[in-house]
């Protein structure tokens, strides 16, 4: 383990209770991130991203959530703390953006009364600080006339001012760390463009880390240094993000870089994963993958793979990795 | 070419603030002169962002709602002019596909029920053969027989859009319009789902009128392209020359705000700035001037008509002369090692149909 990981995810196991048995959604997933780096995290849903954010977070109701696993940051494992100490770290050494701003913005309260709060709350400051502080914040997302705005309830707001609004109120404090679960997927295309080159400003000006979650390979290939691919609750591959598209080692990362669409040169035919991923509460014992894997044989469907070293940096928890020597012999 | 459909001049404006004594304070021009048409086994591609006016659009070609003016031509009837007996009959011929699988199909009705009733509503399969015939659709779509006394509530996103597919094309239509097909899908499903309109469209010569706010899906299905902005199009012409050589600095921004799954892509982003204006009060002109880096002052005054531009299609600009054509030529440049493309192969073997499923 690195000694300047901000965040270290460590054997992190969340299941919930459900009428058919308890489901697993997070299995034994480590990761850990250093300061200032962007890991991307990626898979479709149903494989556990927003969960092990949430996790991190302290917001995994219990019950019917179970969390297990250490979740170490700036040295104090988040898991154990009581509410109280953990609402000290929220919103000021930690802070997260979700997808979906209407639902996570206050509809009964104005955007500066929001903000405000947040410093307030965590930095003491008076009513007409932390009014200025908010403006001056709504500022520096680019928010027009952020002096009227302040005052403005967020169903006035378009869905990129929003979202705006809600980076703003995560970096009101200059957290270390930033989660966005799918900060974009809610905009259109050239709002997800502003937003994006807004973080990017963001990250340059302030050194924050940020764990990006997304199912769009495009936004991590511009956004991450290093990539986590989850399936079905596990980490199945991890990898710099150049390592991961031009090599991925792991046959789920192979099929969905072959299933988008390309802008570019049309390709003939995407590539399509047969079958669904597997539910939470009924997971094969072998290689989870294995149902819809084209290089699956015995041995993949009994025992489950361990994530193992590929090469340097590149994990992968495939029994045929490294899958450049599968190539070969497919090519023979 | 011969146009299956074609869409002349479509023109939607809904009043707005139809209080009590204010019988209509003011038009949403909702489509505002929208024209293309569709050959057999073509795929006409409406693409713009959210509020553009594009579903707009593909109700008005289904005759969903009334267009104020303007004319859908299928097979050369108008169906606009028919009767509302007609129209039922030549909706055999032009069938929908909507975005939310999870909305679009009745719960109370059984697989085997909402594929049969399209069969007895047209007449098209004699009761006899409707069993056969059911078989017949599941099978095309990728589902298992098994499946027909099943409730939607029972299959996944991917499978309920399988359905909604089927139901499309259990009475024989030549059109079908899709509505954000792929959008509630994720990217393993949508492969599958595009994938399958492909196989169906050559294997039936479907003409499909696409709606989608996702490029690289639209560059994916579409053999042309129509570019929306407020109710008009900015830009259309043939897939290759919209997406190749884009003209109009909006078609231009937009191509370049998509993420490109390219790690270390240099090329220079356009990010425009503020939002798609309220279609309420669209600014006067060209609508894209208040975001275009390009507007002069004709642009805020005067309406571009579209031109038709070098490689096919038209262009709505003032300026598209003056401007450099945008290439995307380093799009194409996506990493693709030999390897990869090999274990990709794997994945679709060419002996089987990709439309199998599991389950």
């Amino acid at each position: 383990m690195l000694l300047s990981a901000l965040l270290s995810v460590e054997d992190l196991r969340v299941s919930f209770a459900t009428d058919r048995g308890r489901a697993l959604a997070v299995d034994g997933v480590s990761f850990s991130l250093s300061a200032g780096e962007t890991l991307g995290i990626v898979g479709e849903s149903g494989c556990g991203k927003s969960v092990t954010a949430l996790s991190i977070m302290g917001l995994i109701p219990r019950p019917p959530g179970e969390t297990a696993g250490r979740v170490l940051f700036e040295g104090r494992d988040l898991l154990g703390l009581d509410a109280g100490a953990l609402s000290g770290i929220r919103g000021d050494r930690l802070a997260m953006v979700f997808q979906e701003p209407m639902t996570a913005l206050n509809p009964a309260f104005t955007v500066g009364a929001q903000l405000c709060e947040v410093l307030i709350r965590h930095r003491g400051a008076t009513r007409a600080e932390a009014r200025a502080a908010a403006i001056a914040m709504l500022k520096r997302v680019h928010i027009p006339a952020a002096e009227r705005r302040i005052d403005d309830y967020a169903h006035r707001l378009s869905g990129g001012m929003r979202q705006r609004v809600m980076i703003a109120m995560a970096l009101l404090c200059a957290p270390a760390l930033l989660l966005a679960d799918e900060p974009t997927t809610a905009l259109d295309v050239t709002i997800q463009a502003q937003v994006l080159a807004l973080m990017r400003e963001l990250r340059e000006e302030t050194g924050t880390a940020i764990m990006l979650i997304t199912h769009d390979l495009g936004i991590v290939a511009e956004m991450a240094d290093r990539v986590l691919v989850m399936y079905a609750g596990e980490v199945v591959e991890e990898a710099s993000v150049a390592a991961l598209f031009t090599m991925p080692q792991h046959p789920y990362t192979v099929g969905l870089l072959g299933a988008i669409p390309a802008l570019g040169a049309r390709k003939p035919r995407l590539t399509a994963i047969d079958g669904l991923v597997p539910s939470a509460t009924e997971i094969p014992s072998g290689c989870r993958f294995a149902a819809r894997c084209p290089f699956a044989d015995d041995r993949c469907r009994s025992e489950a793979p361990p994530l193992i070293i590929v090469h340097e940096g590149h994990a992968s928890r495939c029994w045929k990795a490294p899958l450049e020597q599968l190539a070969e012999q497919l090519a023979a | 070419m011969s146009a299956v459909l074609e869409a002349v001049d479509l023109v939607k404006h809904f009043p707005t603030g139809s209080g009590f004594f204010e019988r209509s304070a003011g038009l949403v021009k909702a489509v505002d002169g929208v024209s293309f048409a569709v050959g057999a086994s073509e795929s006409f591609a409406i693409v713009g962002e959210s509020g553009c006016g594009k579903s707009t659009v593909a109700r008005l070609v289904l005759r969903l709602i009334e267009p104020t003016s303007g004319a859908v031509r299928l097979e050369g009837h108008d169906l606009i002019e028919l009767a509302p007996a007609e129209l039922r009959a030549a909706r055999r011929r032009l069938q929908i596909v909507f975005q939310d699988p999870y909305g679009s199909l009745n719960p109370r009705m059984t697989v085997s029920q909402m594929l049969t009733e399209p069969l007895a509503l047209h007449g098209v399969v004699p009761p006899a053969q409707r069993r056969e015939r059911l078989g017949e659709l599941l099978s095309l779509v990728g589902l298992r027989p098994e499946s027909a006394q099943r409730y939607p509530h029972e299959f996944s996103g991917g499978q309920r859009q399988r359905l909604a597919i089927a139901r499309a094309l259990a009475a024989g239509p030549r059109v079908i319009v899709c509505d954000e097909p792929v959008s509630a899908l994720d990217v393993s499903i949508q492969a599958q789902i595009l994938n399958l309109l492909a196989d169906l469209q050559q294997r039936f010569g479907l003409s499909y009128v696409i709606i989608s706010h996702d490029l690289a899906v639209v560059r994916h299905i579409a053999t042309s392209v129509g570019v929306m902005y407020l109710g008009r199009f900015v830009e259309s012409g043939p897939s290759e020359s919209v997406f190749g050589r884009p003209r109009h600095p909006y078609t231009q921004a937009l191509l370049s705000a998509v993420p490109v799954a390219t790690p270390g892509r240099t090329s220079s982003r356009i990010v425009l700035q503020g939002d798609v204006p309220s279609p309420l009060a669209p600014p006067p002109g060209c609508h894209f001037h208040p975001r275009c880096a390009h507007a002069l002052a004709r642009c805020r005054e005067e309406v571009p008509i579209a031109e038709p531009k070098p490689g096919g299609g038209t262009v709505a600009c003032h300026r598209w002369r003056d401007l450099e054509a945008w290439t995307t030529d380093e799009l194409a440049a996506q990493v693709s090692s030999a390897a990869l493309t090999r274990l990709q192969a794997a994945f679709t073997p060419l002996d089987r149909p990709a439309a199998s499923v599991a389950s």
